[in-house]
């Protein structure tokens, strides 16, 4: 498990910058949990990459996203309300 | 290629030759100033000429050896090995050039750059030595166009962008200068964003100098692989204001790829365009970039609504408010629209726009085009704005920079400007083209809603009321006519003149009128479309003062409207076109010369030939040309020259004939002979002499470019006549004439026509004529170039000529006007102090009248004060064949061109008259100088002699008399010119083979009695 992905039981948190690397096992988690719930509040910046897991998957996201750039990018591809 | 770029390829094709030698004959004797000079030439004229086709770099560097050689000239300069290396690259390069134009018919994109690098090389190597004439170098960059090399430079930059990827890059940005190249796509994905934030961005760029950059960034699928991260690259992209990510592909989770990019980034920002190109360096060929137009961020989103009731009525009040310019009314209106207006609802947004449009001057016509959006629950429709933008022409992002001065515009004055009224004129004109019943109410609506605009944007609102009515009236009716009447006496409020005021303009009109009537019709229209095309011909022409060139207009009008033919008018307009004052008013429409000339182009050409025309009948008949290569005449042409030579020896063959063999017969019969073969080869020589003829168009083709440009830059007004292009001379004069020519037309213009203002204070026109006039005389042509200017002042010629020691004191009291003025053909002649690039450079009227002789000709100039000059030069028709006397001196023959000689008189040794130790004799009561040719030619003199030969020749209007031993008659002779080692012998022009074998040197006046 790597520093930039901390997963609990019911969600997987993204800390900090989330490199390209972290997409594959992301996108493992959310394949064998669809429910998985998918924390950003630490994230600073995830790797394009990142982002199409999350826009292929579509998992809960939860909290609000401090980083104003990825909040942006998240609802503008319809990943938040 | 146009004959004129063929001449100048091949002419500088020889000068560079003649320069390269120069060049390495100077290496031997670098103080030889003819050397010089010759060089200096070369590069003067080559300058010249690049000057009429625009190849700036070229210029420039044949302007930079010209000075470097002005300085060698000047004697501050020293030739030494380097600078001639320097000076044979430079030439180098522009015979690399002048091989790239016959290819391409333009220079290489990176020939700005070398050509600066090559002319500063050039200036550094003597601007050390030689003070930096500022005014002439700050001419120069004026001259020679700052800003082509500015647009070379930007080209030649997009072509380094090219190779990097930059380019298209660059492509877009020009693409994007106009709306209608941002693709729909594109704007759309402006629907994506808040409308808040598209409204915050407006309300930036119209209250800040701030552009907005819509960068469309697609990366490629595999850019993970190359440790890109788009979404990192976009996040801290320069003045990011806001992103849109799409996806190129909805996801199949059964075989999507993560690791292969499906994004799509919209990118808005208000960064520095440098800045944004530098952050995206990498990823540039997976990139567009369009800048935004504030009116693009105007984006009409949401719901629909369907009880329009209350949005009618908004509707009809606020386009109320907008035709009074009820501003302040109308936004209080959509304020309160807005508070009750479901704020998801596409009206909303619509009206949100409104508001925000309101706050600022906004041309009603977008306010218009906003309502109709709204009105109809639509996107905004763009064409609406782009009347607008053809508008104010130079829209590319200055929506917002119109100035709205209510006050000013709303008055009821009719006055259009000009955009607005060519457009007017371009509806109008749609109702004269016919049209299927079917689409008549289409028409009636379109140009109905196009002049709407017009005039809403032009506040002319009764006028609008006006039109509403007659739009309603039409709509009904399906007729044309009334309409097409209303805009008429709109428009006649309108003087043309913004549109046709110079004569270039007239004849630019003369064929959009043309091209009109060519348009095939109803015939039931035709009444009206005669009189509304003479109705603007009249117009224009009096506004271009080209009113004399629609003479006999009425009577051609008459004619059309009987025969309701539109082919009438047209034939006759182009009449006018083909007499237009660039052309030879001679020749009429139906004969083909006048298709030399530079003054049309090829399309024009080809729609005054697709006019079937009457007159021409006998052009039908098919001609069939042979394209020859010019060696091959050449050849012909010598060995004619050759068979001349030998047919001349039969006469000496009779002789040798009757009197070594004594066989008279014999000797009759060869005689006989030779008068059959004389015959033919005469005819040969004529019909070798036609081919090689053309026409003097060659030379003046050249005057009207020339003419134009300088006019310009002087700031004088001259009007150029051309006579007589289609007389024919030998091509080898007509080549030899191209310098000459050229330089004559600037000194008439330089220092001949006056300025518009000191010509109407002598009374004389504004407008100064300057006339070439080219005809046959005997057995060669005259060419007269002659203008109305200011004239020669012989007291100023005589006094410069004084001051520079070309006459002495004695000269200066006795010397005539006429010899006066003949002064400035004096080597090192120049009245003109100031160097201009011009004339006056030094190379001045005496290398014209070189030029002219070395072909046989002569030159007379003709000059009153205030009245003009007159420059006239007497060619031959051919060089071919030459007429000389044959004389001999001491055992020797010699031939004197026959067009020199006067006369021949034996006089007795008492008539010889002593004057200050020079003989004389008085012949017809003039005196006439003896030259003793033995003693010129430094043979011994003869002894005891009681009679003395005398062969009076003029030469520049003096009499001389040519003591020789002995005249042998006139013969026909091919002149050759001296070949090395013996051309430096100035004193022959060339030699001659004589019938008997024997060799003939022709004297050269000019120089033997120097």
């Amino acid at each position: 498990m790597s520093q930039t992905l901390i997963k609990s039981k019911k969600q997987i948190e993204l800390v900090g910058h989330v490199g390209v690397e972290d997409a594959e096992i992301l996108l493992e988690f959310l394949v064998a949990n669809p429910k998985l719930k998918v924390n950003l509040e630490r994230c600073e910046h995830f790797h394009t990459a990142i982002l199409q897991v999350l826009s292929m998957q579509k998992p809960n996201i939860v909290t609000s996203i401090k980083d104003p750039f990825l909040a942006l990018v998240c609802q503008d591809l319809g990943l938040v309300k | 290629m146009s004959p004129l770029l063929e001449q100048f390829i091949s002419e500088s094709r020889d000068l560079l030759e003649e320069a390269a030698k120069g060049l390495l004959s100077l290496e031997n004797s670098p103080n030889d100033m003819a050397l010089v000079n010759q060089v200096f030439r070369a590069a003067h004229t080559i300058k010249g000429s690049t000057g009429l086709f625009d190849f700036v770099a070229m210029g420039r560097v044949v302007h930079a050896a010209e000075d470097l050689l002005d300085a060698a000239k000047a004697g501050s300069l020293d030739l030494n090995s380097d600078i001639i290396d320097l000076l044979l690259e430079a030439f180098d390069q522009v015979g690399a050039w002048v091989d790239h134009v016959e290819l391409h018919e333009s220079l290489p994109a990176d020939a700005m750059q070398i050509g600066q690098e090559l002319a500063n090389k050039l200036r550094a190597s003597f601007s050390d030595k030689l003070f930096l004439d500022v005014d002439d170098t700050s001419k120069q960059v004026k001259d020679q166009g700052w800003g082509v090399w500015e647009t070379e430079t930007m080209q030649s930059s997009e072509q380094a962008n090219q190779q990097s990827g930059w380019g298209v890059w660059s492509e877009q940005l020009k693409e994007a200068e106009s709306a209608a190249h941002l693709s729909e796509y594109v704007l759309s994905a402006l629907d994506q964003f808040e409308t808040s934030k598209l409204i915050e961005l407006y309300r930036k760029m119209r209250e800040t100098e701030h552009k907005i950059w819509l960068i469309d960034y697609l990366p490629s699928e595999d850019c993970f692989f190359k440790g890109e991260d788009p979404l990192f690259l976009v996040k801290t992209l320069p003045g990011n204001q806001t992103t849109h990510i799409q996806l190129m592909s909805d996801w199949d989770k059964n075989v999507a790829d993560i690791y292969s990019c499906n994004l799509r980034f919209i990118v808005l920002s208000d960064a520095d365009h440098a800045e944004i190109q530098e952050h995206l360096r990498y990823v540039l060929d997976q990139t567009n970039l369009y800048e935004l137009k504030s009116a693009q961020l105007i984006r009409l989103k949401g719901k629909i609504l369907a009880d329009q009731d209350m949005l009618d009525e908004f509707i009809s009040q606020a386009k109320n408010d907008l035709e009074y310019c009820k501003y302040r009314d109308l936004q209080n209106a959509a304020r309160a629209m807005l508070e009750i207006t479901n704020p998801q609802l596409l009206t909303s947004c619509g009206i949100k726009w409104l508001d925000v449009l309101l706050d600022y001057n906004v041309e009603p016509v977008e306010i218009k085009a906003l309502l109709a959006a709204i009105e109809q629950q639509k996107p905004l429709d763009w064409s609406l704005v782009s009347v607008q933008q053809e508008l104010s022409k130079n829209t590319v992002q200055d929506l917002e920079t119109i100035s709205l001065d209510l006050n000013l515009k709303s008055s009821d004055v009719v006055t259009f400007s000009e955009e607005a009224l060519a457009l007017i004129q371009t509806q109008a004109d749609l109702f004269n083209y016919p049209i299927d019943e079917q689409l008549r109410l289409g028409r009636i609506k379109s140009v109905g809603r196009v002049i709407e605009n017009i005039l809403v944007a032009e506040k002319q609102k009764s006028l609008l009321a006006l039109w509403l009515e007659h739009i309603d009236s039409a709509q009904t009716s399906l007729l044309f006519e009334g309409l097409k009447t209303f805009l008429q006496e709109i428009t006649q409020a309108q003087p043309v003149e913004e549109v046709v005021s110079t004569p270039e303009e007239f004849d630019a009109f003369l064929k959009i009128q043309l091209q009109a009537l060519s348009i095939v019709g109803d015939a039931s229209l035709n009444l009206g479309r005669i009189r509304s095309a003479v109705f603007v011909l009249n117009r224009a022409a009096a506004h271009s003062g080209q009113i004399d060139r629609l003479v006999g207009l009425e009577e051609v009008e008459e004619q059309a409207l009987v025969q309701k033919s539109l082919d009438v008018l047209a034939r006759w307009i182009r009449t006018r076109l083909l007499a237009s004052p660039d052309d030879n008013p001679k020749v009429d429409s139906a004969s083909p010369k006048t298709d030399n000339s530079l003054t049309k182009t090829k399309n024009d050409e080809a729609l005054i030939e697709k006019q079937p025309t009457a007159t021409s009948e006998s052009q039908n008949v098919a001609k069939v040309f042979l394209k020859v290569d010019q060696a091959n005449i050449e050849r012909l042409g010598d060995l004619i020259g050759e068979m001349v030579v030998a047919k001349n020896t039969l006469p000496y063959l009779a002789q040798k004939a009757e009197n070594d063999f004594g066989i008279r017969e014999l000797a009759r019969l060869i005689k006989d002979q030779f008068n059959v073969i004389d015959r033919i080869t005469q005819e040969l020589q004529q019909g070798i002499m036609q081919v090689q003829m053309l026409p003097v168009s060659n030379i003046f083709q050249r005057t009207p470019r020339l003419v134009r440009d300088i006019s310009r830059k002087l700031n004088k007004k001259v009007h150029l006549v051309l006579e007589g292009e289609e007389t024919e001379v030998d091509k080898t004069i007509i080549e030899s004439l191209a310098d000459p020519m050229v330089h004559i037309v600037r000194n008439s213009l330089d220092h001949g026509i006056e300025l518009p203002e000191v010509r109407l204070a002598k009374g004389k026109p504004e407008v100064g004529i300057l006339k070439l006039k080219a005809w046959q005389e005997g057995e060669g042509i005259i060419i007269e170039v002659s203008d109305d200017g200011k004239g020669i002042d012989p007291e100023i010629i005589k006094r410069k000529a004084y001051q520079k020691g070309l006459i002495d004191e004695d000269k200066l009291d006795n010397i005539s006007d006429q010899e006066a003025i003949n002064l400035i053909f004096a080597p090192g002649f120049s009245t003109n102090d100031e160097v201009s690039d011009l004339s006056g450079r030094g190379v001045g009227m005496d290398v014209v009248r070189t030029s002219i002789e070395a072909v046989g000709g002569n030159i007379q100039l003709e000059s009153q004060v205030d009245k003009g000059s007159s420059i006239r030069l007497s060619l031959p028709l051919s060089m071919a064949i030459s007429n000389v006397m044959q004389v001999m001196i001491n055992k020797q023959s010699f031939g004197v061109p026959m067009d020199l000689v006067v006369e021949t008189h034996k006089v007795s040794v008492d008539q010889v008259i002593r004057i200050k130790n020079k003989e004389t004799v008085v012949l017809r009561n003039q005196i006439i100088p003896l030259i003793r040719m033995r003693h010129i030619l430094e043979q011994p003199e003869l002894e005891n002699e009681t009679e003395l030969s005398v062969l009076v020749v003029k030469r520049y209007g003096q009499l001389n008399g040519l003591v020789i031993d002995e005249f042998l008659g006139k013969s026909e002779v091919i002149l050759k010119p001296l070949e090395e080692p013996l051309a430096s012998l100035k004193q022959y022009s060339g030699t001659a083979l004589l019938g008997d074998g024997s060799v003939l040197l022709i004297f050269n006046l000019s120089e033997l009695l120097k």
